[in-house]
């Protein structure tokens, strides 16, 4: 059965990588990238609200024009070091793929790079560091001129199923 | 196609009867004249061919009339030939254009053929190949299109138009004239018989053969999937057939439509899986047919103060058509079948064979219930992806009943309306007034019978004014649905807007005309976010309507005559308020009826009306919306229920309570559990749900009663639940919004009131009492910097009557703020209720106390 999944989570996958534009932006000293039809908007680093009782890597909730949207920490995330926000630090507002509907999530992200048009070829599949590690999240590796960069599923990423998982352990 | 220009020999043509030689001379003409043009007609040129299709028509009907089926099909064909030609446009015209013009050289014999033989034999149309089945559906499809055109293009007095018409219906005659085409067959001809009737008699009213069309089309789709059609047709036959009938037999109601409808497939049905194609319709459907229910119900209340107002019977006969016409399509048999019977029953009455009396508003209610049953089954449907069977619903004995009303009270009292109405006379003022004093003293007779029984009406002046009425209330009801979605949207950017122009003020201080601009630009940001908020709201009255309803129901069960009063229903209210007070008054009316007021024979024994009242009233205070709700019963008992209490344990019974402590009592969760209670005092029965069902939305409840005299309760809610009157307060770095209702006091408490209890935390003194302090930035972590509770302030707040002191830095100000959800992912944390855009556009956060203290509690 798991294994039927697996199968089954590969071919989705397969499907959803694909050529096209990536908006890449860095994280430490890697580069990744996210498809750009997930993103909403960029916007520059703007005061947060804290929400008590969030993970860690929940900054908090921001005001987009009237609406308000919940902004994360991909660092934290990602379990990097804090840094203190620079006037390159980006919020990136990501449409997620919920249950029933989309939802407008903002990610903070050290710096917004390029969008690039990356094809199928030039894209591997993640790498398995052994079954214990979870590489779900992350839709493929892109082999580029510049360096490797790692194409995230956003919506594997900020789940609202895992964001609510770690509110009841938090 | 259409209306094509009625060229000159259209009118020769006309006055060319039914001599049958003329007939073949005139179609010799157009024939000579169709191949001339169509020789001359370039295919480069749309035009040109176009000219051609007025001919063909009127060689068209020429044959009809001489029942020429063969050569009118060749017409057909060359019609349908030259509309090809005409849609694809330069596709192998040439080819197409070589074909015509042998198949109209081929036409020019038919003179010839019509010399030799007059008489066309029978024979012929029924020597069609028995051809596949699929070639025959395909067939009936095209002539059904055709057909559809040439009505949709219809214009009255086209006689060679309608000899099309004919031409199609006997196409598809020919076509169903087969076993499995039985149905098929059965309507085209009525559909015939109709148009020969439109030819002969001028008439022009295309709606019945619309509908034959409809049923045509509707039956040809379950033929292609290969599923029984089980529908009930015959109104729409008896429709055809009207016109024909009429004059010979007087319209007979009770000629049912069971013979022909085919008996629905026995056996439990198996659950079916809806397809995406028909999931948006039945989506669509649902919401539809939920909507139009509701206006039965009111509409239907309606009548019941005004039987003969015909406008009152179509608003109710239109939903019931509507959903049976939609259902059918659906294949929902129940539904159809039953709403079908329903609307029989209205049609009926609409027509003037009776007037619709209690019994048949109480058959037309059940029968609404059992149509929303069988509704929310389709929309359980909807919601799982599949079709649940609905065979626990038993339609067929309430239609059987309905049928059964429809006789009995066409045979009783048989009183054609339109013929009162056209024989009365004129009335004066006075006897207008007079009738009205007549109905103030007998409150529940109809102005009309007054004035019909009194012989002083003009009731075409009562019409009149009904219909007026009936605008005026239209005016009100024509509306635009807009989504819920796009309103909070623009409630958000109106908000946003108002940010913009106060950040904007701030830096115009210095420049006079440019603030005057600026604060010009502010009145009508304030007047827009305003119009913004006030579109989500609704009035009340399509609660109160149900209420009129339940306490139609509720009089009726407990043989207690009940008035119900409705004072304000047009106040508005938002619309997710509208939700919460459903519950809360449905039970309280349930309680006014049932125990407040008494028995007729009670109430004339102490001197009082022998019908009861109940007052239903809505306005707007300060903020809120008031709900009153209240009966000239026999009020609450204040002995009995301090007793009841007593012996609860509620209280000690050496309380000294005010009138309002003792009947919030009733409202004390473990009061009402006992049944006898509820019959000695008449009130308590679940009242404390009510209180905590409406305490959810924030609103407040509250009873005033006077023994022997009546009870009131008054229900207060905010406008809309979208905004919260809140105090912003400081923490730290954090600002808070504190909902002002749950605001008791905020102070500088001494030293000397601040105390640690061992094991309970720390307290402070207010009037005597201890109260719990809960420090926000502690249980929020938002820092660990530890202050004395003497050098802070304290908000008291409460919450299910508890009662703790919240400690914050400072008092920000006091405003009303639009409340935000966090979002999905951060919706249910715990104590707090949701975000608000303050006046710097950051975010600040709403408590929910409740929420707070629970997790303060641990």
């Amino acid at each position: 059965m798991t294994k039927e999944k697996e199968v089954m989570g590969q071919a989705i996958k397969n499907m959803t990588i694909k050529t096209g534009k990536y908006l890449t932006f860095s994280l430490e000293e890697e580069e990744y990238g996210i498809g750009i039809l997930k993103v909403k908007e960029i916007i520059g680093m703007m005061p947060i609200t804290s929400v008590p009782r969030t993970p860690e890597f929940v900054k908090g909730v921001i005001n987009l024009r009237g609406k308000v949207i919940p902004v994360m920490d991909l660092r934290l995330k990602f379990s990097m070091g804090e840094i203190p926000y620079t006037d390159r630090t980006c919020i990136i507002v990501v449409e997620i793929d919920s249950l029933d509907s989309t939802v407008l999530i903002g990610i903070v992200v050290d710096a917004v790079s390029e969008v690039l048009n990356i094809s199928k070829d030039e894209i591997e599949e993640a790498p398995t560091f052994g079954s214990k590690l979870d590489t779900d999240y992350i839709l493929g590796m892109a082999k580029m001129e510049g360096g490797v960069k790692i194409l995230l599923d956003i919506d594997r990423v900020l789940s609202a199923k895992e964001i609510e998982a770690l509110d009841k352990t938090a | 196609m259409g209306c094509f220009p009625v060229s000159a020999n259209i009118i020769i043509f006309e006055y060319v009867e039914k001599d049958s030689m003329m007939t073949i001379e005139s179609i010799k003409k157009l024939i000579d004249k169709l191949s001339c043009d169509f020789v001359l007609a370039d295919p480069e040129d749309p035009d040109s061919l176009t000219g051609l299709l007025p001919i063909l028509k009127q060689i068209h009907g020429k044959c009809m009339e001489l029942s020429l089926k063969d050569k009118a099909k060749t017409v057909l064909k060359i019609k349908k030939m030259i509309n090809a030609v005409l849609i694809n446009g330069s596709k192998d015209v040439d080819k197409q254009m070589e074909n015509l013009g042998e198949i109209i050289s081929e036409l020019s014999s038919i003179p010839d053929v019509l010399e030799t033989s007059d008489h066309p034999e029978p024979a012929e149309s029924k020597a069609i190949e028995r051809e596949p089945h699929d070639s025959d559906l395909s067939r009936v499809k095209e002539s059904l299109d055709e057909l559809s055109v040439l009505i949709g293009g219809f214009c009255p007095g086209d006689i060679p138009d309608l000899g099309a018409m004919l031409n199609c219906l006997d196409q598809l005659i020919d076509v169903s004239n087969k076993e499995e085409f039985s149905i098929l067959n059965k309507i085209a001809i009525a559909c015939k018989g109709y148009v020969e009737n439109m030819t002969l008699e001028n008439i022009y009213n295309t709606k019945p053969i619309e509908e034959g069309l409809l049923l045509l089309k509707s039956i040809l789709s379950y033929m292609e999937k290969d599923e029984i059609f089980g529908f009930d047709y015959s109104d729409v036959l008896e429709l055809l057939d009207m016109k024909i009938k009429e004059e010979q037999t007087p319209k007979k109601p009770e000629a049912k439509e069971e013979e022909v409808t085919p008996t629905p497939p026995a056996g439990p049905s198996e659950p079916k899986e809806i397809s995406p194609d028909d999931m948006e319709i039945l989506i669509d459907f649902v919401s539809e047919a939920e909507e139009n229910l509701d206006t039965i119900e009111v509409n239907l209340i309606d009548l019941e103060q005004d039987p003969t107002n015909n406008d009152i019977i179509n608003d109710i006969f239109r939903p019931f058509h509507t959903i049976k016409g939609v259902s059918g399509f659906l294949s929902l048999t129940k539904i159809n079948k039953l709403s079908h019977t329903t609307e029989n029953l209205l049609d009926a009455a609409r027509s003037g064979d009776f007037l619709i009396n209690d019994i048949a508003t109480d058959a037309i209610l059940e029968s609404v219930d059992t149509l929303k049953n069988l509704i929310d089954m389709v929309k359980d449907g909807t919601q799982t992806g599949i079709l649940q069977p609905d065979d626990h619903i038993d339609v067929e004995g309430l239609r059987d009943k309905l049928q059964k009303l429809q006789v009995a009270l066409t045979k009783g009292e048989k009183m054609p309306l339109g013929e009162i109405l056209v024989q009365k006379g004129d009335i004066s003022k006075e006897n207008l007034d007079q009738a009205l004093d007549i109905q103030k003293e007998q409150p529940d007779k109809k102005i009309g019978e007054i004035l019909v029984e009194k012989n002083q009406a003009a009731p075409k002046q009562i019409a009149g004014a009904l219909m007026d009425q009936a605008h005026s209330k239209k005016k009100i009801a024509a509306q635009v649905k807009v989504s819920t979605e796009k309103l909070d949207d623009l409630v958000d950017y109106a908000g946003e807007l108002v940010i913009a122009q106060s950040m904007l003020k701030q830096k115009t201080v210095d420049d006079p005309s440019l603030s005057q601009n600026v604060a010009q630009l502010g009145q009508i940001v304030t007047n827009m976010q305003n119009i913004a908020m006030s579109m989500r709201m609704i009035p009340i009255k399509s609660t109160f309507m149900k209420m009129i309803r339940l306490v139609r129901d509720l009089s009726k069960k407990s043989g207690k005559e009940i008035n119900l009063n409705m004072v304000g229903e047009d106040t508005e209210i938002d619309r997710n308020v509208v939700d919460a007070l459903y519950e809360p008054m449905v039970h309280m009316i349930r309680n006014s009826c049932d125990h407040g007021i008494e028995a007729i024979s009670d109430r004339t024994g102490q001197g009082k009306s022998s019908q009861g009242t109940i007052t239903l009233r809505a306005y707007h205070k300060g903020g809120h919306i008031i709900i009153e709700i209240e009966d000239d019963g026999k009020g609450l008992d204040q002995m009995v229920i301090l007793e009841k209490a007593k012996n609860t344990g509620l209280i000690d019974g050496t309380e000294q309570l005010t009138d309002a402590q003792v009947y919030d009592l009733i409202m004390q969760p473990g009061f009402s559990t006992a049944k006898e209670i509820t019959d000695v005092s008449g009130r308590g029965v679940g009242m404390d749900v009510v209180k905590s069902g409406i305490e959810k939305f924030r609103g407040q409840l509250n009873i005033e009663s006077q023994m022997g005299q009546g009870t009131k309760f008054t229900i207060s809610l905010p406008l809309t639940l979208a905004i919260i009157d809140g105090m912003l307060v400081g923490v730290d770095d954090e600002r808070y919004v504190i909902p002002t209702t749950a605001i008791q006091k905020a102070f500088k408490p001494p030293k000397e009131d601040c105390f640690t209890v061992e094991g309970k935390g720390e307290m402070v003194k207010d009037r005597g009492g201890l109260i719990p302090v809960i420090r926000l930035n502690d249980m929020y972590n938002s820092s660990s910097k530890k202050k004395t509770i003497w050098d802070k302030l304290v908000v008291v707040v409460e919450s299910k009557e508890e009662k703790r002191a919240l400690l914050i830095d400072e008092l920000l100000g006091k405003d009303e703020y639009v409340i935000k959800s966090l979002g999905n992912s951060l919706e249910d944390i715990k104590g707090i209720a949701g975000g608000a855009i303050l006046a710097d556009g950051q975010v600040g956060l709403i408590l929910d106390i409740h929420g707070v203290f629970a997790v303060a509690n641990g």
